[in-house]
Parts: structure tokens; C-alpha cells; sequence
């Protein structure tokens, strides 16, 4: 197991200098540089006129006058002895500064939406497979399908409007507006946790429709296999038989998905982000790109790709937990 | 025990049938069987005449689309009464104790009885503790978790695997075929039921482990002074291994008996069919000659005598338009073709 572990994380640490490279090459993609972006936006109206030596001034300032291998190792030095990100430009600070609180929640809304879909998906489909052509199958199966077929920030305007007509309070932003600047308490932490359950149902909504079916049918699939009856045949008692064989199975594929799941959740984060008006970093990764203010787009394609990447390595270290079939050894 | 006459299982009249999109398909078409203490029976026929269903009624395992017959009794004779099997409600805590207390069973496919997930011995352990009453009551022994893995061990020991303190905590597909079919014995067995169902427990395996399981099989039977319900489509096998025997086609007995009796002279044409496709070592060099024709489809059973559309005998006018009764034969053999009942004499 421990040499099982420490593979997968050797490959994980590869894959992140991979992803690395490719993001700074992502950063050093758009035309022109930050250094003409600063001067259009410092000088543009005030009259003076700006030379090309003055560009040149403020490039150098930047760093940005430098081969590219050499800040790709100043870049990525900086973030892994010092955790640090790099200067924003737009914001004049660093990057960390701009990203802190907002990677915080995207983290916590990932889960949070994550744990959503687990929970609900998975009992979901395994009822539903053991009721097979009842009625509530029927209705889950059509309420599944609707998951799947309305986008996210119809349904995230859907309870936006539903919650501020029918319930007279605002779920967008982050806080009420009374715990906006109050200091941190339990009453504000559960209103931050009121305000991002909304969120995280409408992120979860289409995730679970798509693993509930998974479940159903791997549930299916296992129900009907020779193990099924010979448990039986043992005398176990009938609920005991499902959850500790067919049930155990069918959540296989989920887990397997994991990293997958995040992923989708990431790239839907932002429009959601959007419409309930929520501090994230998806937001801010397209603002950043517009802006040039690359080492902040750095940052946040590296920290999105890390979450990633680590949900599959635990989706991994799972799945081997879960089936002794796989070789535990092998690559 | 002397092949004493103690009923243990008593089948009559057992009718299932199942619904599907196709239509109903009546798969065991009233059949009555007795099985003795000590004994073993074996049931024969060809692929889809029913006999997994059979045994799954009587272990109650059928799937939810299939019906049993108003009238189908299931009769178990125990020590402490007898019991319906037929009448237990699906859930009740009747029908757990029965199963894989007073019957065990094994299954075809040794591969897919066990779950992958988890070791032999766990699911081994896990029958032996569910059973601790009735386990108490035949061995004098309360098994706790400790003493349940070593009662596991002694029985891995007992269907001759080696290293059984290993083999315990392996993982189905760590063992091969012939192993895991032994492991297959020795959970079903580690409860010590009075009667086992076999469902083609060597069908899957080659011809040496094959043999290896039978011989095991026949010794442990007499050894626990167990029951055996033997299901095969193989003639050879039931030679070997069954004391009485009953030939099943399309969902009904056609004849039935002692086995010594059916081999040396096999009354109904279906049954002479089988016997001949049997390869002999005096007549190896005749090629196997299966009964010819295909089964008909169960969801339009033929009108009369199932067998008459195959039947090298059939007699136009009677076989095709009324079903043969049983007919007693003497030294409780019967057989129901119209060669031999009232309607032919
Ligand atoms: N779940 C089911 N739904 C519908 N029909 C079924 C079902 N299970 C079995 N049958 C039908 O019942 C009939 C008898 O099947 P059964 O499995 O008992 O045959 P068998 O004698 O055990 O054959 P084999 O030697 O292949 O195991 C078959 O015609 C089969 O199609
Ligand atoms: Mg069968």
C-alpha cells in the first residue's frame, strides 16, 4: 500500500510540473504584454505621450524583459519554495493577496458540491435500481433527466427568484448584508453556509442526475449477479445482502469519477459564480486573462489543475481501498 | 443410516412461472420430487428444462417476476417439525435460518458465487455466524468470531485446499477454478446442513478437478450424513453420484427412480435419448449422438407430451393432444409416456 501511495504521488508531482509548463506557456500566449497594457491604462487621457523607452522602463520594472526559461524558473521557485504566486499587476499587489479568500471558498464550494452529489446520487441509485420499474423509478428517472437537461444558471435563477420572492432574503453574494462586515461568529458562519447551499445544490444539481444513473445502472448490473443469490443462499438478511454486496460495488464508477466530477465543477463555477454573485476564482481567471495580469491566471490554472489532479490521485487511493482487484503493486 | 426412508424433502406439485415482455413462460411445469436423509438425489435434463429453477424455488431465490403455483408445497422434515418452505413469507426469519442452515447450496459459476470485494473467509465466517443457533444445536459449539475463523480453517482443510490458514484470507481471484468451487463446498458445508443443493457445481471446471470435486463431494456427504439435490446435464455424473434419480424436460419429470434401475433400462424415449449421447469406453469410437431436434421455445409449450415433437416413438393422435400421466413401473420407478400407460395397453 505505502509503495502503492508514494507511486502515485511521484506521478502526481510529474504531472504538475507538466501542467506547470504548459500553464506558463498559457501565460505567454496572449499578444503584447502586460508592460503596454499599463502604460495605455496609466497614461491614456492625461496627455503625456508615451515612448517606446518608457515601455521599456516599465518592462524591466516588471521583469518581463527576461527569456521566458528564466522567469519560468523565478515563476515556479517562488511557489514552491515560498508559496508564492507571483506579483498581481492590475491589483498592484501579489497575486496571492488577490486570490487568498476566493481560492478559500472555491475550495469549500468543490466540496461542499461534491458531498452533495455522493450523498444524494449514490442512496438515490441504489433505490432505484432495487425498485426497478416502479413508479418512483420512473419519476427519479424524469427528474434526472430534467437535472440533466436544464443548464445551471437557469435553475440558479430559478431559486435566486424563488428565495427573494418567496422567502424575502437575497442569496446571492456571500454574507447578508448585517454580517457583511461584522466580525467572524457562529451566526455568520451559518449564514455563509446558508448563502453557499444554494450554490452548491444548483453545481450539484447536474452531477448527481448524471451519477444517480451511473448508480442505478452498475446497481442493476450487480444485482443481478451469482454473488447476489449465493449471499442469499447463505441466510444473510436481505438488507444486509445489499449494502455489503451489490451496493459496495455500485459506487465503484463514482468514486472513479471523482476527478472528473471537480472538473466539471470548475467549469461551471463561473457562470453560476455570476449569476449569485459569489467571490470565486473562475470569475476572477477571466477577468485576469482580460486584463493580462498573467501570474494571477497563473495561479489560478495551476491551483484548479492541482485540485484536480489530487482528486484523482484520492479517487486512486479509494478505488484500490475498495477493490482488491486491483493490483496494488503495478503501475 | 441405513438408505433409511427418512423424507427430508418432499416437492409436490411445484409450478413456477415467469412473466416477461415475451409472454409467460412456464418453466417448471408441476413436478414432485422426495429427497431422503443421507441420499442423493440427482436431477437431469437438458439446458432449460427447468431444474435451476426448481432448486431456486426451493431455496426461495426465484426473481421477483416469478410466480409459484397456488399449490406448490415444499415440505421440509426436520427434527423439530415439518415446515412449507413454499408458505414462508420472502423476508421471514424462518426462511434465513433455512437457508444456509438446514440447506446449503453451491452454484455453477465458482467465479461469480463469491464477491470479489471481499476475502473467503469473511464470507465464509460471515454464513458461519449468521448460523451460530443452529450451528450450536448440531455441534454442541457457540462460535464466536475467533472460533468462526477456525471452524472457516478446518473446513478449507476439509475440502483438501492447502495451506488453508492463507487461503483464508485470499481474495476469490487469487484461487483458481477447482479451488474456488472447494471454498464454494466449504462455505456451503461449514454450517453442517441435512441437505445441499448442487446446481451443476463441476459443469464449469475440467475433467480431472471435475472428478476431484465429486469424489470430495461424495465423501463429505457421507461423512455429514447429508442430503444431496444433484443437478447435472450430465448422465455420467449422475451414474456416479446418485442413488435415485429424475429425468426433467421442459419443465416436468419424465421418469424417475432408482438410478442403477434407469441406466441398465431407461423406459422413457427421452431418457434412452440421453443415455445414448453418452460416451462409453466400449464404444469409444461412436460418435456422441445427442437427441435430435431443438427444445421447443417454453413460451409455447407443445400441446400433449412436451417431448412428442423429438420423440423417435411418438404416436400421432395421442402424444400430441394428451399429457401422459405418471405410470408406476414397480421398485419405485415411474415414468409418464404413453408407451407405458393405460392409453398405449
Ligand atoms: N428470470 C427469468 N425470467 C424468465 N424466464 C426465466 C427466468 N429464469 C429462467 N427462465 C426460463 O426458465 C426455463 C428454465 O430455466 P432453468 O435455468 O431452470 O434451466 P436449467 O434446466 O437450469 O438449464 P441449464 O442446464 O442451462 O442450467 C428456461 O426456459 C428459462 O428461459
Ligand atoms: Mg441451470
Amino acid at each position: 500500500m505505502l509503495r502503492f501511495l508514494v507511486q502515485r504521488a511521484i506521478g502526481m508531482v510529474v504531472t504538475m510540473f507538466f501542467v506547470s509548463i504548459m500553464v506558463f506557456v498559457i501565460m505567454e500566449l496572449p499578444p503584447g504584454d502586460y508592460a503596454d497594457r499599463y502604460a495605455f491604462r496609466k497614461f491614456s487621457g492625461t496627455g503625456v505621450s508615451v515612448t517606446e523607452t518608457d515601455i521599456e522602463g516599465i518592462r524591466k520594472q516588471f521583469g518581463l524583459d527576461r527569456p521566458a526559461w528564466e522567469r519560468y524558473l523565478t515563476w515556479i521557485g517562488g511557489i514552491v519554495t515560498r508559496f508564492d504566486f507571483g506579483p498581481s499587476f492590475a491589483f498592484e499587489t501579489s497575486a496571492n493577496a488577490v486570490i487568498g479568500q476566493r481560492a478559500g471558498l472555491t475550495v469549500v464550494l468543490l466540496v461542499g458540491t461534491l458531498l452533495l452529489t455522493y450523498l444524494l446520487s449514490i442512496p438515490i441509485g441504489i433505490y432505484a435500481a432495487l425498485r426497478r420499474q416502479s413508479l418512483a423509478d420512473y419519476g427519479l428517472t424524469v427528474v434526472s433527466y430534467l437535472g440533466l437537461a436544464i443548464p445551471n444558471f437557469m435553475l440558479a435563477l430559478i431559486l435566486l427568484y424563488v428565495s427573494v420572492r418567496y422567502f424575502g432574503s437575497t442569496i446571492g453574494g456571500l454574507f447578508s448584508p448585517e454580517f457583511e462586515q461584522a466580525p467572524w461568529s457562529w451566526a455568520k458562519f451559518v449564514d455563509l453556509l446558508k448563502h453557499l447551499f444554494v450554490p452548491a445544490v444548483v453545481l450539484a444539481w447536474s452531477a448527481t442526475a448524471l451519477q444517480l444513473q451511473t448508480v442505478r445502472a452498475t446497481m442493476s448490473d450487480e444485482l443481478n449477479k451469482l454473488y447476489v443469490d449465493a449471499a442469499r443462499a447463505r441466510g444473510l438478511p436481505e438488507w444486509k445482502v445489499i449494502i455489503k454486496y451489490p451496493a459496495r460495488l455500485a459506487i465503484n464508477p463514482v468514486v472513479s469519477t471523482v476527478g472528473f466530477d471537480a472538473n466539471r465543477i470548475f467549469s461551471e463555477l463561473p457562470i453560476v459564480a455570476l449569476v449569485m454573485s459569489l467571490p470565486e476564482l473562475g470569475e476572477l481567471l477571466i477577468k485576469s486573462f482580460l486584463d493580462l495580469d498573467m501570474y494571477v491566471a497563473g495561479a489560478i490554472l495551476l491551483m484548479l489543475t492541482a485540485i484536480i489532479v489530487f482528486m484523482n490521485f484520492v479517487s486512486d487511493v479509494v478505488l484500490a481501498l475498495l477493490d482488491p482487484r486491483i493490483k496494488l503493486e503495478g503501475g | 443410516m441405513a438408505a433409511g426412508d427418512a423424507l427430508l424433502l418432499e416437492i409436490r406439485d411445484l409450478g413456477v412461472s415467469f412473466t416477461t415482455d415475451d409472454g409467460m413462460v412456464r418453466a417448471v411445469d408441476g413436478i414432485s420430487l422426495v429427497a431422503r436423509r443421507g441420499c442423493t438425489l440427482g436431477i437431469v435434463g437438458e439446458s432449460g428444462s427447468g431444474k435451476s429453477v426448481a432448486t431456486k424455488a426451493v431455496m426461495r431465490l426465484l426473481p421477483a417476476n416469478a410466480r409459484l403455483d397456488e399449490g406448490s408445497r415444499i415440505l421440509l422434515h426436520r427434527e423439530e417439525g415439518e415446515i412449507d418452505i413454499a408458505a414462508l413469507p420472502a423476508r421471514s426469519r424462518e426462511l434465513r435460518r433455512l437457508r444456509g442452515g438446514d440447506i446449503g447450496m453451491i452454484f455453477q459459476e465458482p467465479m461469480a458465487s463469491f464477491s470479489p470485494v471481499y476475502t473467503v473467509g469473511n464470507q465464509m465466517i460471515e454464513a458461519i455466524l449468521e448460523h451460530r443457533d443452529h450451528l450450536e444445536r448440531r455441534l454442541g459449539e457457540r462460535f464466536d468470531r475467533r472460533s468462526a475463523r477456525e471452524h472457516a480453517i478446518r473446513m478449507l482443510e476439509r475440502v483438501g485446499m492447502s495451506n488453508p490458514r492463507l487461503r483464508i484470507d485470499q481474495y476469490p481471484h487469487e484461487l483458481s477454478g477447482g479451488m474456488r468451487q472447494r471454498a464454494m463446498i466449504a462455505v456451503a458445508l461449514s454450517t453442517h446442513p441435512s441437505l445441499l443443493i448442487a446446481d451443476e457445481p463441476t459443469t464449469a471446471l475440467d475433467v480431472t478437478i471435475q472428478a476431484q470435486i465429486l469424489d470430495l463431494m461424495l465423501e463429505l456427504q457421507q461423512e455429514l450424513g447429508m442430503a444431496m439435490l444433484f443437478i447435472t446435464h450430465d448422465m455420467g455424473v449422475i451414474a456416479r453420484i446418485a442413488e435415485e434419480m429424475a429425468v426433467m424436460y421442459l419443465g416436468r419429470i419424465v421418469e424417475r427412480g432408482p438410478t442403477r434401475e434407469i441406466i441398465r433400462e431407461p423406459a422413457h424415449p427421452y431418457t434412452r435419448g440421453l443415455l445414448a449421447a453418452l460416451p462409453r469406453l466400449d464404444t469409444a469410437r461412436r460418435r456422441l449422438t445427442p437427441v435430435p431436434g431443438d427444445i421447443p421455445s417454453p413460451l409455447q409449450r407443445p400441446a400433449g407430451c412436451p417431448f412428442h415433437t423429438r420423440c423417435p416413438r411418438h404416436m400421432p393422435g395421442l402424444c400430441d393432444r394428451i399429457l401422459p400421466q405418471d405410470t408406476d413401473l414397480g421398485s419405485g420407478r415411474s415414468v409418464a409416456c404413453h408407451l407405458f400407460g393405460e392409453a398405449a395397453s
